[in-house]
């Protein structure tokens, strides 16, 4: 078990900055997600922390032990590669005993500790395989026994799930978690999905070009978003956002309104977040027109257009609504869920 | 083939085989010639049919007698030649297509492009320069003067600069977690990855050393180094009267054999090689 | 060019390309340079004095009918070996390319030159066409065409080509039949079904998408018969007669090593440097659309 410090940590590609002074503390333990869209600087945070990515100013500490010029087989980490990484001319026992191997321990042990780690994952009736006579999910678990099998102080995972089909990539989650919790190993976890993210993570680092927008529980994260970058990238479907103006009695959408709620005290222009699962069908202050009809079993989703309002307006509304497109649907907000951002800067207001 | 029409195969086949058999004619005509006596061989029309001397012919020719160099010797010598030059290539190619790939120094790129020059270098270019170079180094009539000239190759290299570019970079990453050492890597993981492109270019650079010719003719003066394929000119030279062809072609026959069978059984890998290193 | 991520040792790689760079400045560059500066030197017929001469050899090459001749006949012999052993390449390839049975034999028997050194390939065709002996005079005899290589300067270079272009032909049918293979099979089903017989079909897509290959091997043909070739030539005729087979690669060695005109060979070495960098600048650009260097 051990804790995880970055301190302002930067990188920078010749004269470009990528990554732009983060400070982030792990604890002991803990599952921490590094979420952002691609090209947001996760992967090359993750890489920093294993020592495969130099430093260019700040600190990372594990165990309170700046490991800034350490190798990475001397950070006491292991990683889960996006391909798994697997040499493809060893077997999986062979791919999981290589580092043992080269830590010079004794070949007994490794055998031990191979069988151990191959029965945990179940995967003791392909250890003389090669990976490329492996299915997909297979690879993903060999990967994640050659992680193993170090005994690792912390675990790296670079989107270890991307490369598996859907039905798997929601199994093979349940079982990295069910495996941390079980190890309790310190873990940061790299992913582009968000879904992934938050049911995944103790802790939630939600990046954006190079900045941490946000760390903080799944849950703070969808409750309380920073910004509006965070409120649009967690939760699914996506958040709405209405560019709106903020008068003393109403807040004008387009053509229609609502009542200004009392906290909001700021006057003019404003970005307006709702998300699709936050509204009311009871009553109906506003209208649209449905546009686009997403059915999806358990729910449907509505694509309304506002009158005079650019962004389509998406409703998550009951399975069995019946709802025609063309037609005039009337809705409104749950007015204890709005969102408000500031148009410039567009950071949270209320 | 798209349409079914037995007529056109059966042509295609007829010329296929008419055409193998004007390209393996030569071939078949020394063969031939090396299994009659030399007196068969100077009556006209020479035969087309084997005979029945081969033995004969294989036995006088590893008897050695009447010949510069006995046969067993230029043979080892090729031997000797053809896999200095072909291991020799390929150990220092695939190290500098390493350093080149997976390593950042001064001066990359201008090595890169120093290897890359000696494309442009043939040994027929040079000859007389580097003759003097092997001269001035006490290097004739060694093993290293024959070989060690030619085994900077920038197609080597290219060709494993290649192979190790489709090597996954997370692999070089995962050894280094595991705690490899940049020369472990090396030889724990892009060796055994690199294996049937180090197996092809053997092949081709084995044939290529083989059959050097030129470069020999100019290094050897002591019988005791020549070379097989090189001994074939010398017998054809053989004073004023006619060669004895039944033993230039059995010598020819011998000569070609090793190249020939490497290429044979290691066809598909060669096959492979050549049409991927070339591109 | 090179890989994202990079070991950053600091002598390890300088070690690594040590063999190769010393061996490529000892052997290569050193000797190149050397040729070079011979190329400006003037040599004495005892070699007890050498003059600094500038471009003399050069002059004298260039007022050399000997050496122009030799120039123009290395160019016919080029063109010649490339041609003939290029288009029998690929009219065997295309009926390989048909048929199913049997192709990996004939691709057995057909690759069997490629493994033959070319002072053997000479060998072989000089025993076939020995004027006294041969089988082959001894056919053309019988239709009334008197075969003499040793004499006859046209008959000589026409062995040498027949010979050199032998050599070549695995070399060329095996890539053609890789280009080959790998055209979508759906192209030429389309094709079929919009009703292009087999020669049409191969006129008109097949022919034009090997073409690639087909410049590339122009030039690979042209550096082997300008380079490669000094084996079978010095077996068939040794230049002669004449000088009705000395192409440019053979003088060089004629001049140096039997006439021992040190400046005079230097200067076509330094011609034929010129040369090769041309066709290597020639063969990359076209190498270059397909790989990233």
């Amino acid at each position: 078990m051990s804790t995880i410090n970055m301190q302002q940590l930067k990188k920078s590609y010749q004269d470009t900055e990528v990554i732009h002074g983060i400070n982030i503390d792990i604890e002991e333990g803990e599952f921490i997600v590094l979420v952002g869209p691609s090209g947001c600087g996760k992967s090359t945070l993750l890489r920093m922390v294993a020592g495969l990515e130099s430093i260019t100013s700040g600190e990372v500490k594990i165990d309170d032990k700046v490991v800034n010029d350490l190798e990475p087989k001397d950070r006491g980490i292991s990683m889960v590669f996006q391909n798994y990484a697997l040499y493809p001319h060893m077997t999986v026992y062979d791919n999981m005993a290589y580092g043992l191997k080269l830590m010079k321990m004794p070949k007994d042990e490794i055998d031990k500790r191979v069988q151990d780690v191959a029965k945990l994952l179940q995967i003791q009736d392909y250890l003389q395989r090669r990976p490329s006579k492996l299915s997909g999910g297979q690879r993903q678990r060999v990967a994640m026994g050659r992680a193993i099998v170090r005994d690792p102080k912390v675990f790296l995972f670079d989107e270890p799930l991307s490369n598996l089909d859907a039905k798997l990539r929601v199994q093979m989650r349940m079982q990295i978690k069910t495996l941390q919790q079980k190890l309790a190993v310190t873990t940061i976890y790299v992913t582009h999905d968000q879904v992934e993210a938050m049911t995944m993570a103790d802790r939630l680092v939600v990046l954006n070009n190079g900045i941490a927008a946000q760390i903080g529980t799944p849950m703070e994260i969808y409750d309380d978003p920073k910004d509006q970058f965070v409120a649009g990238f967690i939760g699914s479907p996506a958040m709405n956002f209405l560019d709106c103006e903020v008068c003393d009695e109403s807040i004008k959408i387009g053509q229609q309104s609502i009542a200004t709620p009392t906290h909001v005290t700021q006057r003019g222009k404003i970005v307006l977040g709702i998300r699709p699962e936050h509204f009311n069908q009871s009553v109906s202050d506003l209208q649209g027109t449905v546009q686009m009809i997403e059915k999806l079993g358990s729910n449907v989703l509505l694509y309304l257009k506002m009158e005079n309002s650019e962004q389509p307006v998406v409703i998550q509304c009951d399975g069995q609504l019946d709802a025609k497109i063309g037609a005039v649907y009337p809705f409104s907000f749950n007015t204890e869920k709005l969102y408000f951002f500031d148009t410039n800067t567009q950071q949270r207001i209320y | 083939m798209i349409e079914n029409r037995p007529m056109a195969t059966f042509v295609s086949h007829t010329v296929l085989i008419l055409g193998v058999a004007l390209i393996v004619f030569p071939i078949w005509v020394m063969v031939v010639a090396a299994s009659h006596d030399a007196l068969r061989l100077t009556q006209v029309p020479l035969p087309l049919l084997p005979g029945n001397q081969f033995w004969i012919n294989l036995k006088l020719l590893f008897s050695g007698k009447g010949f510069s160099a006995p046969i067993h010797l230029t043979l080892l010598n090729s031997l000797a030649m053809a896999l200095m030059i072909s291991v020799g290539k390929i150990v220092i190619s695939i190290i500098s297509a390493f350093a080149i790939v997976y390593f950042k120094f001064r001066f990359r790129m201008f090595f890169f492009w120093m290897i890359f020059l000696t494309l442009m270098l043939p040994v027929e270019v040079r000859i007389l320069p580097t003759y003097e170079v092997i001269a001035n180094f006490g290097m004739l009539d060694t093993y290293a003067g024959l070989s060690i000239p030619l085994i900077a190759s920038a197609t080597a290299t290219f060709m494993f600069r290649q192979t190790f570019m489709t090597i996954p970079d997370e692999l070089m990453e995962a050894s280094r977690i595991d705690g490899a050492s940049p020369m472990r890597f090396f030889f724990d993981v892009v060796i055994p990855m690199s294996r049937t492109n180090i197996a092809a270019l053997f092949v081709i650079l084995f044939i290529f050393g083989w059959n050097q010719y030129l470069w020999p003719l100019l290094v050897t003066t002591d019988p005791d180094m020549y070379t097989v394929v090189m001994s074939i000119k010398q017998m054809l030279e053989s004073g004023e009267s006619e060669p004895m062809w039944h033993l230039i072609m059995m010598t020819a026959l011998v000569a070609m054999l090793p190249p020939i069978l490497v290429v044979i059984f290691m066809q598909k890998i060669f096959v492979k090689g050549l049409t991927d290193s070339e591109k | 060019m090179h890989k994202r991520v990079h070991y950053n040792t600091s002598y390890l790689p300088y070690l690594l390309v040590a063999p190769q760079i010393t061996i490529t400045l000892l052997f290569f560059i050193w000797p190149a340079v050397q040729a070079l500066y011979q190329s400006f030197l003037l040599e004495d017929a005892f070699g007890l004095s050498t003059e600094f001469v500038w471009f003399d050899n050069f002059a004298e090459l260039y007022d050399s009918e000997n050496y122009l001749n030799s120039f123009t006949r290395t160019a016919f012999f080029s063109v010649s070996v490339a041609a003939l052993s290029m288009g029998f390449a690929l009219f065997f390839a295309a009926l390989a390319d048909r048929v199913i049975k049997g192709s990996h034999t004939y691709r057995t028997l057909l690759i069997i030159p490629y493994a033959v050194a070319p002072v053997l390939a000479g060998t072989l065709w000089l025993f076939l066409f020995n004027p006294t002996l041969g089988i082959v005079p001894y056919f053309l005899d019988i239709v009334s065409i008197n075969w003499n290589h040793k004499l006859n300067s046209g008959q000589a270079m026409s062995l040498v080509i027949i010979a050199a272009a032998w050599k070549q032909v695995s070399y060329n049918f095996l890539f053609f039949v890789a280009a080959m293979h790998s055209i979508p099979k759906s192209l030429i089903e389309a094709a079929a079904i919009d009703g292009a017989g087999p020669l049409h079909r191969f006129r008109t897509i097949i022919f034009p998408l090997i073409s690639p290959t087909t410049f590339f091997l122009l030039v690979v043909n042209i550096i082997y018969a300008f380079f490669d070739t000094f084996g079978i030539i010095h077996a068939i005729t040794s230049g002669g007669p004449g000088n009705s087979t000395e192409i440019l690669v053979y003088k060089v060695f004629n001049d140096g090593f039997v006439g021992l005109d040190l400046g005079g060979s230097a200067a076509q070495s330094v011609i034929l440097m010129f040369i090769v960098i041309l066709l290597t600048v020639v063969q990359f650009k076209y190498v270059e659309r397909k790989v990233e260097y």
